[in-house]
């Protein structure tokens, strides 16, 4: 899986470009967060705006994330959630603790002025 | 010389992982309970050496059954591994008389720190049964909602309660709900390996084609109703193999 990297005003944007994040791939992501935030990122957008299919796997590396995230003072968001990561995200109800913005734009914006 | 040291310890890794697909496999309940009232069949097919389904069955008495289902995030020697946590620790306070959503929110607390120090997840669906007024209560930690088909009725409905997926928040709670049964209604409970099973075209098995496999094969004892369902799978999947393992449990009111 490729994932693109950008730093915008202080916020660390991780672009998943793959349609599918599952048990061959979520290894890789829990890895790139960990260094993420290791290497001193505070605030996280995930844009999962191409995945298509995530699955339990795929959920475990975000909730890795998540716990990185707060383990270094810091919060992780996600955006562009298409229909079936999205069912996911309900049906685990992992709804209730992240942020889910529509688009990186509005992820991105939700940490202005913090 | 190197290649050879290489390929023996090829040979070492496999035969261990062999060994521990032969543990796990031997964990999982290789019959479910007989009980008056009430037939059980369950079902294993791995995808991988090891995984991180699991299932299980706690006969309280002559009267009330437990039937859990779980599944680790991952379906390496990690997930496994954490499966056979999960297994101890139901077992260990299987003896308590308690509620479904008692035996998740507990059971959540135990794994918190392994599941965090491991990056993993875990869904569980924890049922109980008491045969004698045909009621069944239950709580769900983020797994997939069990299909309940009513006997004499078209279509099916999915048993889903209110709880977050295992290992995410300390101290969260769970929603318990109870239904009455009937003779001849069938509760299939099963792992996300089923749903996402992927056709020629990419799509997905999905619910709704669980629930006609369920309805096709209503009429059929509970190992023939796993048979019918497996085979609509092997057929929708058009031959290739399925990526995750799958596990099935049908439980037929009489």
């Amino acid at each position: 899986m490729k994932i693109e990297v950008t730093e915008t005003h202080g916020v660390t944007l991780l672009m998943l470009a793959n349609d599918r994040l599952d048990a061959h791939n979520s290894d890789l992501v829990k890895g790139r967060l960990r260094d993420v935030f290791e290497s001193g990122a505070k605030d996280v957008v995930v844009d999962l705006s191409e995945v298509r299919f995530i699955d339990s796997s795929g959920l475990g590396a975000m909730v890795s994330g998540f716990k990185n995230a707060v383990s270094h003072h810091g919060r992780l968001v996600l955006s562009g959630l298409q229909t079936q990561p999205r069912s996911m995200f309900d049906l685990t109800r992992l709804t209730r603790v992240f942020d889910i913005y529509e688009n990186a734009e509005a992820a991105l914006g939700s940490f202005a002025g913090q | 010389m190197e290649q050879e040291r290489l390929l023996l310890t090829y040979e070492d890794l496999n035969r261990e992982m062999e060994t521990a697909r032969r543990i796990q496999r031997s964990l999982l309940p290789q019959a479910p309970p007989h009980l008056l009232g009430v037939r059980i069949s369950c079902r294993s097919v791995p995808a991988h050496f090891v995984g991180g389904d699991y299932y299980d069955f706690f006969r309280r008495d002559e009267n009330t059954i437990d039937v859990v289902i779980a599944d680790v995030s991952g379906h390496d020697l990690g997930a496994a591994l954490i499966m056979v946590a999960t297994r101890g620790m139901l077992r260990a306070n299987a003896y308590r008389s308690g509620t479904a959503r008692d035996a998740l929110a507990v059971l959540n607390e135990l794994l918190f720190d392994d599941l965090t120090s491991t990056e993993l997840i875990l869904s569980m669906f924890y049922a109980k049964y008491s045969i004698d007024n045909r009621l069944l209560s239950y709580a769900n930690g983020g797994h997939e909602p069990p299909l309940l088909y009513r006997c004499g009725k078209e279509g099916c409905m999915f048993l889903d309660s209110d709880g977050m997926v295992l290992g995410v928040m300390q101290g969260a709670s769970f929603e318990e709900k109870t239904i009455g049964l009937r003779e001849g209604d069938l509760v299939l409970f099963y792992t996300d390996g089923i749903t996402e099973v992927n056709g020629p075209t990419g799509e997905l098995f999905g619910r709704d084609r669980l629930c006609r496999s369920v309805y096709r094969h209503r009429g059929a004892p509970p190992e023939g109703i796993i048979d019918g369902i497996l085979s609509d799978l092997a057929e929708f999947a058009g031959g290739a193999s399925f990526a995750d393992d799958i596990s099935l449990v049908v439980m037929k009111v009489d």
